[in-house]
């Protein structure tokens, strides 16, 4: 079983061709501009959209905590008492309140993406596991990855492989097409201020599985005040070009839509930049980024 | 070449423009195809041959066609490799389309009741066979027509059945002449000498096809416009065929005769289709199986790129298909967003006509020639598009059997002409409602009214020809001829008539809502929720009541949606299939066509949580706001399940957005469209959207004179929508973006 916030179908961001991209719950990391922080925990959790709440009230009298409150013509969620049970959504026909995580089984997870399967085909596209953390459930990634090989449904995992990878997993790793990897920060005890865990285990984890011969196409999400610098993504991607099975380097830009969420799932944001990231300052990164980058022996 | 190619369609282009502002600002609004029609430049009304003021029968339409055509003013463009525009729908000009005295009273009662969209009395709709005019030309029909008249015409009726149809070809002939005419009294003035080479050039072309068969590519679409011009003139008739392949051999022929290049190609059917936006198709296999597309399928597709306006081609879509012609249609459809081409599914389509015991060979000749339409081209009389059944007020009626059944208020309407339902159901009395009992209803309903649509059918097929005898598709019908019968009086091969049904998505959504809400959940009892529809949620709490139902799980995102998706859809082409006999055969679809509204407006408040006279959903397309993001896929699947699956057409009405894709968008694409079609997909009508510019276009239609968009099967300007019909296309942009 595995806790999902989230499939996206037609996802084209994911990997090649049409992806149905499955978010995986929990994250032993804590990126401070997280923009999907409904994954921190491998639990569901109770979204209260408040610009969609028309204040009816027909929630109040169905959450069994009476956790919830009418102040002001919308509706206010007591996190002490809520317990994410959802029993409120249902009777929201606003959709303001919606339980984010879902529990799947593997055979049905795999059922929905079999649905699918004719546009993975048309497309070369397939399934991506991000999340969250996707290998902090390494049996379930496992079995999926096995069960979608067995259907001839491409895999591909997003992941910041921040977690200790048990054999089988890396032996399941290599029936994927690709990993995506995200190196936030090269500078471990940088890497540890701003997502609260050293690097030590990712880099040892990328360097292993480069040795395993699986594809990796490395990310960093760039991110003003924390990694914007033409030196340390210079730096990462030094490191890129130490590999023998990278197959690219992508910058992606900071966007703050994700911040919205917080307030929605009683969070507290902490990185509160609120513009997109500056366009010029990216494209400069970028330049470096393929400067550096050699992928296959070949600059890119 | 290519220059003078661009100078001469901006020419063509601009004078489009005009004249669609011309018709916006003389005749309104225009919820229909563009058709290529201009405005009347002189003054005709009809000739009644009937106290009704209306005219029938052959004679009444020839003589009407006859004084009309004389009558008629020429066209001509210097930037236009061809003559001749259309200005007056002939049949529209009709008082009525039939002489409703004539319908026995049952039968009109109980269509009104159902609220049938019938079409008796209506002509076209069917598909002519084009190469046979080629084959034979005016002249040759004119002979084809004496040959006949000679074997089979006995009685004053069959006299006049030929002669009528030869006046009509003779009216046309008189038409092209006056052209011919035009042309010479302009070259007496033309000077630049392009200008006169090319008028020169359509007089030689329009003086050998007056009476020969055409024989070069520039002769062989001039007679297409003619046909075509006095057709719509005629009845409408916009059916086209299978263009690349008919006009190959033509192509290959100049080329041989070193009279044509491929830029003087482009240039011709550049013109050609500017002049009318005719049902054409391209690719797709031949009898045999086989790939038929060719050098003139490309040569079509860069001609689209010039006329860049409402244009309906078709590209077959098939396992064997050429798929560079594939990416290159599915390319100009994302870089001009202007709603062309779209796509059919062949082998669906095929394995559906089968399953009537058609042979695959006949199969592949059925091509889309319409908004819905599946053609046999020149063999088969369908009545394409003309019948749906608006299932959703058959529910409306079920849900009234059950609640007067039960002792409860039946809905606004007339009560007593559901009685005989409800006696036929009199074990259900002093029932309370169930599911069970509203299936019961709601399958014994569409079962009557699909028995009225068919005897509607029946009856049309039974006095059509002494209403609107289809004197111009008769002459180019396999049949009708030879036999001296209309082609709705036995003169065709075959007779597959198309009934559709209508508002899927609406049913679905009202069967979810009840199952869900009142048998699963117990939320609202089937009183409480037929008193809300009864004030159409205006009552006490009507409104929570109305949210509630409208957030249960629908058809499009949910497997109880898709659940009641395929039960409907497979009852609906059950009771249609069984209609059939030995002579007809009736094949289900589901299409609405334009009639969203107008559906909706005769049918009350549905348990869905839509109110009182609003839309119902359109086409098989899932309501407005079925899911909350990521329509896309979604609303193929559904479709794709819910396909009738006889060789008629479930379309596909997609708004597809390029800028949400990352990478290139018609990758994406053109792998919906196949995913779509194996999953047994039969037709896709795209719109790339461009939100902003379309909800900009809705509040300021007259800024954007020449946005096309793709409003059902057909496209149409945007500026000459409704207001109503704006948002039809609004509403599902929204629900996409």
């Amino acid at each position: 079983m595995a806790f999902i916030s989230n499939i996206q179908h037609l996802s084209t961001s994911d990997g090649p061709g049409i992806r149905s991209t499955v978010f995986l719950m929990g994250c032993n990391l804590r990126c401070s501009w997280c923009h999907n922080p409904e994954n921190f925990k491998a639990s569901p959790i109770l979204s209260l959209n408040s610009n969609l709440c028309i204040g009816c009230g027909n929630c109040l009298s169905h959450c069994p905590q009476n956790a919830l409150s009418l102040e002001s013509g919308k509706v206010m969620v007591d996190r002490t008492s809520c317990d994410n049970c959802g029993q409120c959504v249902t009777y929201c026909y606003q959709n303001a309140l919606e339980i984010k995580g879902f529990d799947y089984s593997e055979d049905s997870l795999l059922k929905i993406l079999l649905k699918y399967k004719p546009y993975y085909t048309c497309s070369g596209g397939g399934v991506t596991f991000s999340g969250g953390e996707p290998l902090l459930n390494q049996g379930f990634v496992k079995n999926m990855i096995g069960k979608l090989k067995e259907n001839d449904i491409d895999v591909i995992i997003e992941t910041s492989l921040s977690v200790q990878l048990d054999v089988s997993t890396e032996l399941a790793l290599t029936f994927c097409s690709m990993l995506y990897v995200d190196i936030k920060k090269f500078n471990s005890s940088e890497h540890e201020q701003w997502t609260g865990s050293g690097n030590e285990l990712i880099i040892k984890n990328i360097r292993k599985l480069d040795c395993l011969g699986i594809p990796m196409f490395f990310r960093t999400p760039v991110i003003p005040g924390v990694n914007d610098s033409e030196t340390e993504i210079a730096l990462i991607a030094n490191f890129v070009n130490t590999l023998t099975n990278a197959k690219g380097y992508q910058l992606i830009p900071y966007h703050p839509l994700g911040l919205p969420k917080y307030p929605q799932l009683g969070l507290e944001a902490k990185f509160l930049f609120l513009e997109n990231m500056d366009k010029k300052t990216f494209e400069d990164l970028v330049r470096v980024a393929n400067n550096v980058i050699q992928v296959g022996g070949k600059k890119r | 070449m290519k220059n003078n190619l661009e100078k001469k369609m901006e020419e063509l282009r601009k004078a489009k423009s005009i004249q669609t502002q011309e018709k916006l600002t003389y005749e309104g609004y225009l919820d229909e195809n563009d058709y290529g029609r201009i405005l009347p430049t002189f003054e005709w009304s009809i000739i009644p041959n009937d106290d009704d003021g209306n005219f029938y029968g052959a004679e009444g339409w020839c003589n009407n066609f006859c004084d009309l055509m004389s009558k008629h003013d020429v066209y001509d463009d210097d930037a236009d490799a061809f003559s001749g525009r259309w200005m007056y729908f002939m049949s529209k000009m009709r008082p009525a389309k039939f002489d409703s005295r004539k319908i026995p009273s049952d039968l009109k009662n109980t269509l009104s009741t159902y609220g049938i969209d019938e079409g008796i009395g209506l002509g076209a709709h069917f598909c002519p066979d084009y190469q046979m005019g080629l084959d034979l030309g005016w002249g040759g029909l004119l002979e084809k027509i004496d040959a006949y008249k000679t074997l089979n015409a006995k009685t004053d009726e069959q006299k006049e059945f030929y002669e009528c149809h030869k006046r009509v070809i003779q009216a046309v002939q008189g038409w092209i002449e006056r052209h011919i005419q035009l042309l010479e009294a302009k070259l007496q003035v033309a000077t630049d000498p392009e200008i006169k080479l090319n008028i020169e050039e359509k007089i030689e072309v329009n003086k050998h096809i007056l009476n020969g068969k055409p024989q070069t590519l520039r002769e062989v679409l001039q007679w297409i416009i003619w046909f075509h011009l006095g057709s719509r003139t005629f009845n409408r008739d916009g059916a086209g065929g299978q263009l690349d392949s008919m006009l190959m051999p033509y192509f290959e022929n100049d080329l041989k005769n070193k009279s044509i290049d491929r830029d003087l190609a482009v240039y011709y059917l550049a013109s050609f289709l500017i002049n009318d936006p005719v049902y054409w198709q391209i690719g797709g296999p031949d009898a045999e199986g086989n790939d038929q597309s060719c050098e003139m399928s490309y040569i079509i597709l860069d001609a689209c790129e010039h006329v860049n306006s409402a244009l309906n081609i078709t590209l077959r879509v098939f396992e064997g298909m050429d798929e560079a012609l594939f990416d290159k249609a599915a390319r100009l459809l994302i870089k001009y967003k202007e709603a062309w081409p779209r796509f059919s599914g062949d082998s669906s389509l095929v394995k559906g006509f089968c399953k009537l015991g058609y042979s695959k060979e006949l199969a592949r000749e059925r091509i889309a020639v319409g908004c819905n339409w599946m053609s046999l081209p020149g063999k088969e009389y369908t009545c394409n598009d003309l019948y749906k059944v608006n299932m959703v007020k058959v529910f409306e009626m079920a849900w009234n059997d059950m609640m007067k059944a039960c002792g409860f208020p039946a809905l606004a309407g007339d009560i007593k002409t559901y009685t005989h339902v409800v006696k036929g159901n009199a074990k259900h009395h002093s029932q309370e409602p169930s599911l069970e009992m509203l299936t019961s209803f709601f399958r014994e309903r569409l079962k009557m009214a699909v028995n009225i649509t068919a005897e509607a059918i029946r009856f049309h097929l039974s006095n059509q020809k002494n209403n609107m005898i289809e004197l111009f598709l008769n002459i180019l019908s396999h049949g009708p001829i030879e036999k001296g019968r209309d082609i709705s009086d036995g003169g065709a091969m075959y007779y597959n008539l198309a009934i559709d049904g209508a508002g899927i998505g609406t049913v679905a959504d009202s069967f979810c809502a009840v199952e869900q809400r009142i048998v699963e959940e117990n939320r609202v009892s089937w009183k409480d929720l037929n008193s809300c529809l009864r004030t159409s949620w205006n009552n006490i709490d009507g409104e929570d009541m109305r949210r509630m139902m409208k957030a249960s799980d629908r058809y499009g995102s949910s497997e109880r949606g898709e659940k009641w998706g395929v039960w409907i859809s497979e009852i609906m082409s059950s009771a249609i299939l069984k209609e059939s006999d030995a002579t007809l055969k009736f094949i289900p679809g589901l299409f609405s066509w334009a009639n969203a509204h107008l559906f909706g407006k005769v049918v009350g408040a549905t348990p869905d949580g839509r109110r009182f006279g609003e839309p119902i959903s359109h086409g098989a397309n899932p309501s407005s706001g079925f899911a909350e993001n990521g329509t896309v896929l979604e609303e193929s699947m559904i479709i794709a399940k819910v396909q009738p699956e006889y060789g008629n057409t479930a379309p596909l009405q997609l708004e597809f957005d390029p800028f949400e894709i990352e990478g290139d968008p018609s990758e994406i694409l053109k792998a919906v469209i196949k995913a779509h079609f194996q999953m047994g997909g039969t037709l896709i009508n795209v719109n790339i959207l461009d939100k902003d510019m379309i909800l900009e276009a809705d509040k300021n239609p007259e800024k954007f004179p020449n946005l096309v968009v793709r409003v059902t099967g057909f496209s149409a300007y945007f500026c000459m929508l409704t207001p109503e019909f704006r948002r039809l296309v609004v509403d599902r942009i929204l629900q996409s973006a």
